[in-house]
């Protein structure tokens, strides 16, 4: 009985221990390795034509500070054509985007959905190959709540210059972060996540993620996997590991950093790690046997990280059985050694979605120059008991009614808080 | 060891060049974006991180035998000052290398709980279950960590239910444990901080001084937690010792390490500021 216990307890542990290293060298390689950033110097160029998606439901408060952004950009205006995506939304959005349609003719132009899947993914499936516009070369996504610089889409586009290049992300920074100890604690995952690990994974030749937004794809790479899946919860993940099976490079531009708004309150935190966790299992479940058998053009590690990667959010339900094991063993009277609980114990203070541990935390926060907010680092701990308890029980419920083939697409969306009058200028002026 | 920096005009080759590289108006430095910076890895560091991990180490092992007879002054300290009507004793833990060490012992009945503490246990947790609804969203975390409590704590109301005479843990046996694990943790702290910290760029006092104030405030929070755990079950029986054991023990020497750790890193680095930090681009 205890041994049947002890067993699947040293295998969580090896398994902690693994993703532990696996951030410990990702650190030190981001501090001290040579950083791949074979596209940063990329200024002047033939500049291909690009058409910039954003997916929009029910948007009113944010859309206006993007499209301005957007068309505040340095991209030549007759290569870059921006299609706001507006799925069914109920608010003033369609509005918005008629109005900017009509100001910025042919630079704007609305994909209005009113039928068929609704979602995220499906709303890109379809915009991607039947908007106006949509035959340009480079299709970048950014979501609604971005405020892209003046030099970005250039940045985000220079890399695919590399013809070997199917995909670029850039990287995301939280414009609230003052608002509330759980902003701050998400400043500090994400600077984790992108400063440290995503440069990281870039630099080692392993599989920097494409994250959904702040970023894009090549239409000819996206077209020869078979374009967006409209029956994914996470088409990001789902597009990364298909044009990575498929022999394409994802980019990451460490560089290339766009402003977001990250969820202010808990329960929409806690409604998008949920989120992310359901698309990243499913990616997972239909990927990792694809990525173990290994094409050729895949080295070992690279494989042997794509797994890892696609397993973040199953450590969060296996954390939660190991300290389970540990308990009942603690009740049978078996001493757990304390190195063991020990590991237990550090890994409470990494986060889930990125699995970024605390060093990698403050690593990326030192380089960022931000020395105050490391403060905070304790606090991660606040922010990783949520996302457990919350990724895990996303994970259960999702395994348990997987044998229902219900149509469980629609929107879920982040609550916005940003004030509808921020102004961004747009240029129009000028 | 690291020196000033030299002025432009005595440098040479490619120090010169990259000296160049950053210098802007008037003399001025051009900080590289922060996409780009990395840390200098140099000798120095590598030798002044083995060093600090071997003087921790040999400074715990040198202090053990004053970490025993400490712990043994906080507790009698403690008992006294708790008002514990506790006899005390010592244990002896085994250490490698055919070393061993004095722990404090409490050698004191284990208050086992009686359907009264089981029916007041249960009533709270349901008390505080219910109590957690009525929080606003901003206290979310709080509401999640009081449900983990609720939840551990129904396991040792259950078990204690069923079968009482089972509980594998004496007063004594949680002393021991918990005083074993806080040693391992003073153990690994030069360890850990030579892999998470030394190989940052500050300076070497700092993280000596880090090293010191992280080991002697586990030294003095170790034995006061457990007695803190003591007064706890003697005044709340066996009933409470699953959850300061899995949650209020290791855990915590933990907390205090990352908090130690994170407001290191928030300290300034070493050496000159009017120098950027290097770039890495491959």
């Amino acid at each position: 009985m205890k041994l049947l216990l002890i067993i699947p307890l040293y295998v969580v542990v090896a398994v902690m221990l693994i993703y532990t290293a696996r951030h410990y060298l990702f650190t030190l390689n981001r501090l001290f390795g040579r950083h791949r950033q074979p596209y940063v110097d990329i200024g002047t160029a033939a500049w291909p034509t690009v058409a910039v998606f954003i997916p929009c439901h029910n948007e009113e408060a944010v859309i206006t500070h993007m499209l301005d952004a957007l068309l505040a950009g340095d991209y030549p205006a007759e290569q870059l054509v921006i299609i706001p995506i507006d799925d069914r939304s109920t608010d003033g959005t369609r509005a918005i985007l008629t109005d900017y349609a009509a100001r910025f003719p042919g630079r704007v132009r609305p994909f209005y959905r009113s039928e068929g899947k609704p979602g995220k993914a499906a709303a890109l499936k379809d915009a991607s190959t039947e908007a106006a516009g949509s035959d340009a070369s480079i299709h970048l996504v950014f979501d609604a709540d971005y405020l892209p610089g003046r030099g970005l889409i250039k940045q985000l586009v220079a890399p695919f210059f590399d013809v070997e290049v199917g995909a670029v992300m850039g990287r995301v920074v939280p414009i609230n972060v003052s608002k509330s100890l759980l902003t701050r604690l998400l400043d500090l995952e994400r600077t984790g996540g992108y400063q440290v690990d995503q440069q990281a994974r870039m630099n080692l030749g392993l599989i920097p993620q494409y994250g959904g937004t702040v970023g894009g794809v090549r239409r000819s790479a996206l077209s020869s996997v078979g374009g967006w899946r409209d029956d994914t919860l996470a088409e990001d993940t789902d597009i990364t590991f298909r044009l990575v099976l498929a022999g394409w490079e994802v980019a990451y531009q460490n560089r290339s950093e766009c402003y977001e708004e990250v969820p202010e309150t808990w329960p929409s935190r806690i409604r998008q790690i949920k989120r992310w966790a359901r698309g990243h299992n499913q990616s997972l479940w239909r990927y990792w046997w694809r990525l173990l058998k290994r094409p050729e053009h895949l080295r070992l590690r690279t494989m042997l990280d794509g797994q890892l990667l696609l397993g973040v959010y199953a450590v969060g339900p296996l954390l939660v059985l190991g300290w389970g094991l540990a308990l009942a063993l603690y009740y049978l009277g078996v001493q757990l050694a304390t190195g063991l609980l020990a590991i237990f114990a550090v890994a409470l203070y990494s986060t889930l979605g990125n699995f970024a541990a605390f060093f990698e935390v403050a690593a990326g926060a030192r380089l960022d120059g931000s020395r105050g907010r490391i403060k905070l680092l304790p606090f991660l701990i606040v922010g990783f008991l949520v996302s457990l308890v919350s990724v895990s029980w996303a994970t259960l419920v999702q395994v348990l009614t997987s044998w229902r083939r219900e149509n469980n697409h629609h929107w879920e969306k982040t609550e916005r808080f940003r004030s509808p009058d921020l102004v961004v200028p747009n240029g129009e002026d000028s | 060891m690291p020196g000033k920096p030299q002025p432009l005009a005595a440098l040479e080759g490619p120090e010169r060049l990259e000296a160049l590289r950053v210098r802007g108006h008037q003399g001025g430095v051009i900080a590289p974006h922060r996409a780009m910076v990395g840390l200098r890895w140099t000798a120095w560091r590598l030798v002044s991180t083995v060093l600090l991990v071997a003087g921790g180490l040999a400074g715990y092992v040198a202090a053990l035998p004053w970490i025993g007879l400490g712990w043994q002054r906080v507790f009698r300290f403690g008992r006294d000052y708790l008002g514990l009507q506790l006899p005390l004793g010592t244990r002896t833990l085994p250490l490698p290398g055919g070393l061993e060490l004095t722990l404090p012992a409490v050698a004191a009945q284990t208050p086992l709980p009686d359907t009264r503490v089981l029916w007041i246990a249960g009533i709270s947790c349901a008390a505080v279950v219910l109590l957690s609804f009525l929080f606003s969203e901003r206290f979310t975390p709080l509401k999640y960590f009081l449900r983990l409590l609720v939840l551990i704590q129904t396991t040792a109301i259950v078990f204690f239910a069923l079968a009482p005479g089972a509980f594998p843990y004496r007063v004594e046996d949680h002393v021991f444990l918990l005083l074993s694990a806080g040693l391992v943790v003073l153990g690994l702290v030069p360890i850990l901080l030579g892999l998470t910290l030394h190989v940052f760029d500050l300076a070497l006092w700092k993280k000596l001084v880090l090293t010191v104030l992280v080991l002697v405030h586990l030294a003095v929070f170790v034995p006061l937690n457990v007695l803190v755990h003591v007064w706890l079950i003697q005044h709340g029986t066996a009933i409470v010792m699953p959850v300061l054991f899995l949650v209020f023990g290791l855990l915590l020497d933990v907390f205090v390490f990352v908090t130690f750790y994170g407001w290191a890193l928030s300290w300034r680095q070493s050496g000159p500021r009017d120098r950027p930090p290097p770039v890495h681009l491959g």
